[in-house]
């Protein structure tokens, strides 16, 4: 019956090409018969002659999302931003999470709760909520207290170091601090060395801080909990004490857990923060956690990162806190020629370049090399919408969006180098140093 | 807590852990709800002023005291602004309304202070300082313009006791160390000088004015680089009208001497020993910076202290007294009159070649040049056009020609 019908409207758009609601009539019948790529076409074709058009713009998404091109998809969800329905957020949740970009599907999905405080999905549950607490996103909302406790979100992280390109020697440190402590309790004893402590990273933006410290839980099959700058901040301005422990409390409660502080040097804030008493209390109250004067640390393992080492409090780098401190640094020629191979994948791609690509892309993170590729995506998204077919993409296309997105690493090194050069305190950045080749 | 007052809490908090961009992210929150909230907005100037959007700090500051212009502190901050901008009336007239306003906040008085030393007035900083110890006798601003004001007023012991004061009161203030570093710079004590910027260093490494400060006090090793600082910072003390008139008279009087020794053989020796004097002058002060800068690229401390704009300058100066040396050597083994000369005309192209060359900046760009940008790559194209048609066994006479009055153009439109 949908087949003839579908035949009917193709017949009858022959005649009339520039009939947008018939045609859009059309797409939505072929998405409803699961024919995803044809109305994708058709979903193309209505926003050539209509430009804009909301409901096209949905079906062509959900065309995407159905066919596993999810960063297309997630390019059309951003663009159509605020105006998108609950089923539509989902899928953009969804396709977050197939993306790994599990920050902004968390921040989607709490954008989606507040909307609708009821709604549960399994899939995104599995990901994004807390099993081990008993706890439910939706039911915490609904009460007065909700940043003290599941505010934060726990994972259970897949990825494994094998996931991880490059970064031996952060993978090493970490190996023999954190893992092998877990994995030979007995050898570590025999030789008088004890586990715990933690481990701060330093490095630019978007050079897989966090990623790494992921792969870390997922190595040792460890829950994960993610304390970003806006929770620091809301210790700062909120009820502070009282959250710092309740985070400590939830990862003790669920060993093995690796807790991760993510922009740490908020917290350490400057010399002259510290004049206020309010912020110090929340130092100190870090500093016992860490130290578990009160409670029992063992089998949770505390990992921080920061691109500003110099904001750190000194109080945090002694002995059994963060006392191992690793330079992550931008990743190298064959990481990045990885990274690019990894990030085309599942992309309508010919035949592509990832050496040339990996040797333009010269001090790029990750985080930059994401947005070349986005740049390059987009501009084959628009070509094949006005071309009415996918368009692949090729070496020169992603060669022209490097010239398009400059490093942001440069702009860290620059102060790093100053650090390095005139504050350089008992060869805390002796990594900086070496990474740019200077000797002093 | 309201949503707002977080957000503004948020913002503080960044602002003050020197993240103005993140900060800005959060007052625009409050903006987006509130956009005639003049706190929110005063707090927006302050990501713009700290991370040097100066003019857009301004006008933001200003819709703030259009809403509410009873606040001392949003004048302070426009002033703050203009001083950035070296536009002192108007940072002058900002802070006097905030002082009318609140006569009792010590930091109006030390900002008011440093903008009268940038206008050379330093009587009226030493007593705008003063008014603001008198208020506050521990603020680290009145006493560092208190100190620079005295030192500028060759009040010596006095200048080093409050330096001291200053240091005691907050030795971990790298603006304290750097204006103790300028201060003995200018009284010529470099060593001591470099410590200080090198501590306001440490505490703060993107401290640019402290760089500036450690690189010229390193430069000052070499003596005639530090004699030649000296007197610029004699005539920076001085008015701009005193500047002219001295320079005027100088080469006047350079012109009478040369006049009455033509005019009195008996002096024609001590007419060459003043002319002398000026184009040793003239030129050390020409090739002074490149050579210095050379001097800190085999420096160990020094050599990261310089731009790369600044490596460029020295390297490029350094391979044109080269060649220009060599192509001169080259011209005593060259039997060919003509041709040797040739040779030592394109070798001093060259040599000449090393003052433009020491002063450029790099990278050259050949878009949206200005005037003496232009004569710069005109010079450089003609030096190598000469020297290579010199190679080539053609006369350079007339690239050399053109070469010389494009020079003496150049020459001008730097002196002006």
């Amino acid at each position: 019956m949908a087949n003839d019908t579908i035949k009917n409207l193709l017949e009858a758009l022959e005649v009339s090409p520039e009939n947008v609601p018939l045609r859009l009539h059309l797409a939505e019948l072929m998405l409803n018969d699961k024919m995803f790529n044809e109305a994708g076409e058709q979903f193309s074709d209505v926003l050539k002659r209509s430009y804009g058009n909301l409901k096209a713009q949905l079906g062509l998404a959900n065309c995407y999302f159905n066919t596993g091109k999810y960063s297309a998809a997630i390019i059309i969800y951003e663009q159509i931003g605020s105006k998108l329905p609950v089923d539509d957020q989902v899928r953009f949740v969804k396709c977050l999470i197939k993306e790994n970009s599990l920050q902004q599907a968390i921040e989607t999905y709490q954008k989606l709760l507040a909307v609708d405080p009821l709604f549960n999905d399994d899939e995104i549950d599995n990901y994004l909520r807390l099993p081990s607490s008993g706890i439910s996103l939706a039911d915490e909302l609904t009460e007065a207290d909700f940043d003290e406790e599941a505010g934060y979100f726990m994972e259970k992280p897949k990825w494994k170091f094998n996931d991880v390109g490059g970064m031996q020697r952060v993978k090493d440190e970490i190996s023999i601090k954190i893992i092998q402590p877990l994995k030979n309790p007995d050898l570590y004893k025999a030789f008088g060395k004890k586990a715990g402590g933690g481990i701060l990273l330093y490095g630019p933006p978007g050079c897989g801080k966090t990623f790494i410290a992921k792969a870390t839980a997922g190595e040792i099959d460890a829950k994960f909990i993610n304390i970003g700058l806006h929770d620091i901040l809301d210790m700062w301005v909120g009820n502070s004490e009282k959250n710092l422990h309740e985070i400590f409390e939830m990862a003790r409660r669920n060993k093995p857990c690796v807790l991760f502080f993510d922009e740490v040097d908020a917290m350490g804030a400057s010399r002259s923060d510290l004049k206020q008493s309010a912020m110090r209390h929340v130092i100190n109250q870090f500093l016992a956690e860490l130290d578990g004067v009160e409670s029992d640390n063992e089998g949770v393992l505390i990992l921080a990162a920061t691109n500003a080492p110099w904001s750190v409090d000194p109080a945090f780098r002694r002995p059994g806190r963060f006392d191992r401190i690793i330079f992550v640094e931008p990743p190298d020629e064959s990481a990045r020629e990885e990274i690019f191979r990894t990030m085309l994948s599942g992309k309508p791609v010919d035949d592509i370049d990832t050496g040339k690509l990996a040797a333009a892309a010269k001090d790029y993170s990750g985080a930059d090399i994401n947005a070349v590729i986005d740049i390059g995506v987009e501009e084959k998204l628009r070509e094949s919408m006005s071309k009415g077919n996918i368009q692949p993409i090729t070496t020169k296309d992603i060669l022209k969006a490097i010239k398009q997105h400059r490093p942001t690493t440069l702009e860290w090194f620059t102060s790093a180098r100053n650090y390095a050069l005139y504050a350089n305190e008992s060869g805390l950045y002796d990594d900086i140093l070496k990474y740019l080749k200077i000797k002093k | 807590m309201s949503d707002i007052t977080g957000f503004l809490e948020r913002a503080d908090l960044l602002l003050n852990q020197g993240r103005p961009k993140e900060a800005e992210t959060w007052v625009r929150k409050v903006l987006e709800s509130e956009p005639e909230n003049d706190y929110a907005l005063s707090v927006l100037g302050r990501c713009f002023l700290n991370s040097k959007r100066y003019d857009k700090g301004i006008e933001v500051i200003k819709q703030a005291i259009s809403l509410d212009p009873e606040i001392p502190h949003y004048y302070y901050l426009a002033a703050f602004g203009h001083y950035q901008k070296n536009e002192r009336p108007a940072a002058i007239a900002y802070l006097n309304k905030a002082i009318v306003l609140n006569p009792y906040y010590a930091e109006y008085f030390g900002l008011l202070a440093f903008v009268f030393i940038d206008e050379n007035d330093f009587k009226q900083a030493l007593s705008k300082s003063n008014e603001g110890l008198a208020i506050d006798a521990e603020n680290i601003t009145c006493l560092n313009a208190r100190s620079t004001a005295l030192n500028k007023l060759r009040m010596t012991d006095d200048a080093i006791a409050t330096m001291q004061d200053a240091l005691s009161m907050d030795p971990d203030n790298e603006f304290t160390h750097a204006t103790v570093g300028w201060n003995y710079l200018e009284k010529g004590r470099h060593k001591d000088a470099a410590n200080h910027f090198r501590e306001a260093l440490r505490i703060d490494p993107n401290y640019s004015n402290a760089k500036i400060g450690l690189k010229e006090a390193l430069k000052s090793k070499i003596a005639p680089y530090r004699w030649l600082l000296q007197y610029s910072f004699w005539m920076r003390n001085k008015g701009r009208q005193f500047r002219w008139a001295f320079i005027i008279i100088v080469i006047a009087a350079v012109q009478l001497m040369g006049y009455f020794s033509r005019q009195n053989p008996e002096y024609e020796n001590a007419g060459l020993v003043v002319a002398g004097i000026y184009f040793l002058f003239v030129a050390t002060s020409w090739i002074i910076n490149p050579l210095a800068n050379l001097f800190l690229l085999m420096h160990k401390e020094g050599k990261y202290a310089l731009t790369r704009s600044e490596k460029w300058n020295a390297m490029s100066f350094i391979v044109c007294v080269l060649i220009g040396a060599a192509a001169m050597s080259l011209s005593i083994f060259i039997e060919n009159k003509e041709l040797s000369g040739n040779y030592v005309a394109a070798g001093l192209v060259i040599l000449a070649l090393c003052i433009p060359v020491g002063h450029i900046h790099y990278p050259l760009k050949f878009k949206n040049n200005s005037f003496s940008q232009w004569i710069e790559i005109g010079l450089i194209a003609l030096a190598l056009l000469s020297l290579v048609i010199t190679i080539a066994g053609v006369s350079p006479m007339i690239a050399i020609v053109i070469y010389f009055i494009l020079f003496v153009v150049y020459t001008w439109s730097k002196a002006f």
